[in-house]
C-alpha cells in the first residue's frame, strides 16, 4: 500500500523548466510517476515533453486535479512556492532545496499544519514508494518493493540502507527523506502513525544522526503507540562536540546534548533495535521478518 | 553567524532598544580616553564570541580612567575560554536594581518561536533552567501569527503587574521580536536586562546583547554579513565557504569529499573505528559538476593536514560520471604524495567508474572497501600518520 505517495499520486513539478526540474521530471515519469503538470511563472502554454506547463499552481491544479507537488525551486524562493501550493490546496508538498532560511521553514511548517497539508523537507531527496511512484531525485534502480518503511535525515545514507536491503532481497514500502535541516516539514514522529496504518509496512527503519531530539521523541512515542518493530541506525559517533557536521541540524552541543551515544541509549531503552553498521541493517530485519512469519504462520 | 556584543548593541540602538552608553577600545590608551570622556566609573568587557565571559575573567570594573587603562591592558593580555581579546567594550557602569533575562529563539523541538523571560537574569540561563525552572517563563509563538499582546501576559504576572515596568518590558519584547524576524535570528538575547533607577524614573536597559543569525539567510542579510568577523572562522572552513561549500575542519589526516553530509559523517565514523582521524569534510552538495569538483579539490588541498583524499559519492541528484570527470580534471593539482581513493555508487555509477579506471584510478563501489584501502595505505606507509 505504501504511505504518502502511490499510484494515485498526481504530481505537479514546480520549477519544471529549470535544469534539474526537467531532468528529474523525465526520470520520475520513466519510473512510472504520474506527472500531470509543471509550473514555471511565465511559461504557461508551453510543454516539457507532453507535460503542460502553467504559470501558477492553482491553474495547474484546477486543470489536472493534482494532489502532490515537488519543488525544484532555489532556497530563496522556496517559502513562496510552498505557500502557493498550500493555498492551492495541494495535499502533499515535497521541497528539496538545501539552504532554505530557518524562519522561512518555521513559517511554512506552521502554515501547512493549519491547512492540513503534508510537508516533506527541505534538504531532502524526496519520497519513493518502489513499484508505485517516485517524487524525488533518488537513483531509483536501488529500490525494490517490499515490507520495510524507511525514514531518513540523510539522503546518501538512505541510499546506502535501501541498497543494502534490496541486495538481500528485502524491499521497501516507502522511503521518506525527512531532510537534514533542523526544522523540517515532517519529523519521524509525524510519519510513524502513517507507517503504523500501512498494511504493506512490517518493519520501520530510522536513519538518524547527531543533533536535535527527533529520534528520541519518535522512540518514546513508538513505545506506547506503535506495534510494528523499529530498527535504527545513528550516524555521527565520531563527530566532535560543538561542530555543525554539514547538515544544518547535525550538531552535538557541548555537554553531549544531541550526541549519538545518548540517542542510541534512549532508542534502546524504548525498544528500538539499534544497529552499529549500515551493513547490519539487513541481518536484523531478516531476523525480524522471519519472527513475524513464525508468529503469523 | 555569531556577533560581538558591540555589534549587537548597534542593532539594538538602530531598532530602539536602549543600552548603556559605551564605546569600543582597541588599546589600553583608548580605554583611558573613553573613560575620561564618560567621567564615570566604567565596566570593561572583552569582546569574545563565547558565553560565560564574566566567570572566565572577561569583565572588569574601573573607577577612573587610570584604572581603566590598567584593567584594559590586563584584559587584552588574557585569553577568554581560548579566545584572544582584540576589542574591549568600555561602558558606563550603572547601578542595577534588578536583573532580568529576555530572549527570543527558534524552538527546534516545537517548531515555533520561543520567548523566554526570567526575573533571575544575569546568570547562565541553561543553569537556571536546571536549578530553578519555575523562575523561567517560556511562551511559544506561532510564527504565522507573530508576537501578540496576549503572549506577554505571563510576563506581567512575574512583575506583580507593575504597570510602568510591564509597559517598558512589552515595548522591549516587541522590538526584540522585530529584530528576531528582521535579522533572521536563531537566537537574540538580553542577559541581563536590568532595572536602573534614575533620579526621576526607573528604566529597563539592555546591559548585554547577544545575537546569532541563520547562515542560510546570509544572502538577504547584507548588513549582518558586513558586520561579521570572518577571522573567527577556521581557515579551511572560510576558504570552503567562499568557494560555496560547507566545509568542516577537524584535526586528522583524511579529507572526505562527499555528495552529502550523512555519507561523510558515516565515513568519519568508519575511519574512526580503525583509529584513523579526519582532516576535513567537504560537502559537494547535490548535482555537482566537474568544475565544482575541481574547486572542491582546490579547497581541501590547502589544508596542510591532509595526507589522503577520499571521494565518497552515492549519487542521487549527483551523477557519478560528472564527479569522475571532475576528479580526473583535478589530478594534476593534487600533490603526488597524496593518494586519492574514490568510491562511486548510484546514478551513472558504471560510466563514472569507467572514467576513473581509464585514468588509472581505482574506483570502489562500497564504502567499506574504500576505507579498508585507506587503512592498508596508512599501515604500509607508516609516515603518512
Amino acid at each position: 500500500m505504501s504511505i504518502l505517495i502511490n499510484k494515485d499520486t498526481k504530481l505537479i513539478v514546480q520549477g519544471i523548466t529549470g535544469r534539474e526540474g526537467t531532468f528529474h521530471t523525465r526520470l520520475m515519469k520513466k519510473y512510472g510517476t504520474n506527472v500531470v503538470a509543471g509550473v514555471t511563472p511565465g511559461k504557461a502554454r508551453t510543454h516539457v515533453d507532453d507535460i503542460p506547463v502553467f504559470d501558477t499552481v492553482l491553474e495547474a491544479k484546477m486543470d489536472t486535479n493534482a494532489n502532490t507537488s515537488i519543488l525544484f525551486v532555489p532556497p530563496r524562493f522556496t517559502r513562496d512556492a510552498i505557500i502557493e501550493a498550500c493555498e492551492a490546496r495541494i495535499e502533499l508538498i515535497v521541497t528539496i532545496a538545501e539552504g532554505v532560511p530557518l524562519q522561512d521553514m518555521l513559517f511554512c511548517v506552521n502554515y501547512c499544519k493549519k491547512s492540513d497539508c503534508k510537508l516533506i523537507g527541505p534538504n531532502t531527496p524526496g519520497i519513493i514508494s518502489p513499484g508505485k511512484s517516485k517524487v524525488g531525485f533518488m537513483s531509483d534502480m536501488i529500490y525494490k518493493e517490499g515490507p520495510v518503511g524507511i525514514m531518513s535525515r540523510s539522503a546518501t545514507l538512505s541510499y546506502e540502507a535501501a541498497n543494502n536491503l534490496s541486495n538481500e532481497g528485502i524491499g521497501q514500502s516507502t522511503v521518506v527523506g525527512v531532510g537534514g535541516d533542523p526544522i523540517c516539514g515532517s519529523t519521524f514522529l509525524d510519519l510513524l502513525p502513517l507507517f503504523e496504518q500501512d498494511a504493506q509496512t512490517k518493519v520501520i527503519l530510522i536513519i538518524g544522526e547527531i543533533g536535535g531530539a527527533n529520534e528520541e521523541i519518535a522512540a518514546q512515542y513508538a513505545k506506547k503507540n506503535i506495534s510494528k518493530p523499529l530498527v535504527a541506525f545513528i550516524a555521527g559517533e565520531a563527530a566532535p562536540e560543538g561542530k555543525r557536521m554539514g547538515h544544518a541540524g547535525a550538531i552535538v552541543h557541548p555537554g553531549g546534548e544531541g550526541g549519538a551515544q545518548k540517542k542510541k541509549h534512549i532508542l534502546k531503552e524504548n525498544g528500538v533495535i539499534v544497529v552499529e553498521k549500515l551493513t547490519e541493517i539487513s541481518n536484523e530485519i531478516i531476523k525480524i521478518l522471519s519472527n513475524i512469519k513464525e508468529v503469523t504462520g | 553567524m555569531k556577533f560581538y556584543e558591540y555589534n549587537v548593541r548597534e542593532i539594538f540602538s538602530l531598532e530602539g532598544i536602549v543600552t548603556t552608553y559605551g564605546e569600543v577600545a582597541l588599546s589600553p590608551l583608548e580605554a583611558y580616553e573613553i573613560a575620561k570622556k564618560m567621567q564615570s566609573p566604567v565596566v570593561l568587557k572583552a569582546q569574545v564570541l563565547t558565553g560565560g565571559r564574566g566567570k572566565a575573567g572577561g569583565v572588569s570594573f574601573a573607577e577612573n580612567p587610570e584604572a581603566a587603562k590598567v584593567a584594559a591592558s590586563e584584559l587584552f593580555a588574557k585569553k577568554i575560554k581560548g579566545y584572544h581579546v582584540n576589542k574591549i567594550l568600555v561602558a558606563k557602569k550603572e547601578l542595577l536594581k534588578h536583573e532580568y533575562y529576555l530572549g527570543i529563539t527558534i524552538n527546534f523541538q516545537s517548531r515555533k518561536t520561543s520567548l523566554i523571560f526570567s526575573t533571575e537574569g544575569g546568570v547562565d540561563i541553561e543553569e537556571l533552567a536546571v536549578k530553578n525552572p519555575d523562575k523561567i517563563v517560556k511562551v511559544d509563538i506561532d510564527p504565522v501569527i507573530g508576537l501578540q499582546d496576549y503572549h506577554l501576559l505571563p510576563l506581567a504576572k512575574t512583575l506583580n503587574y507593575d504597570k510602568e515596568l510591564f509597559s517598558q518590558l512589552q515595548s522591549i519584547c516587541k522590538k526584540l521580536y522585530t529584530i528576531y524576524t528582521k535579522y533572521d535570528c536563531v537566537l537574540v538575547e538580553i542577559n541581563p536586562l536590568a532595572l536602573v533607577e534614575g533620579k526621576r524614573e526607573k528604566r529597563l536597559i539592555a546591559i548585554d546583547a547577544k545575537l546569532e543569525s541563520d547562515d542560510n539567510a546570509n544572502y538577504r542579510q547584507a548588513n549582518l554579513t558586513e558586520m561579521w568577523d570572518e577571522t573567527t572562522e577556521e581557515k579551511v572552513e572560510l576558504i570552503g565557504k567562499r568557494a560555496g561549500f560547507v566545509t568542516i575542519k577537524l584535526n586528522g589526516i583524511v579529507s572526505i569529499v562527499s555528495n552529502g553530509a550523512g555519507n561523510a559523517i558515516y565515513a568519519l565514523d568508519l575511519l574512526n573505528k580503525y583509529n584513523i582521524s579526519t582532516a576535513n569534510i567537504l560537502d559537494l552538495s547535490g548535482g555537482a559538476t566537474p568544475d565544482k569538483v575541481q574547486k572542491a579539490v582546490d579547497v581541501v588541498i590547502q589544508d596542510e593536514d591532509v595526507k589522503v583524499i577520499l571521494f565518497n559519492v552515492f549519487g542521487g541528484i549527483t551523477r557519478c560520471d560528472e564527479i569522475a570527470k571532475g576528479i580526473v580534471q583535478s589530478l594534476e593539482n593534487i600533490p603526488s604524495n597524496i593518494p586519492v581513493i574514490c568510491r562511486l555508487q548510484g546514478t551513472n555509477r558504471e560510466k563514472g567508474i569507467k572514467i576513473l579506471n581509464d585514468s588509472g584510478l581505482d574506483a570502489f563501489t562500497y564504502l567499506e572497501d574504500a576505507i579498508k584501502k585507506i587503512v592498508d595505505l596508512i599501515n604500509k606507509q607508516g609516515d603518512l600518520k
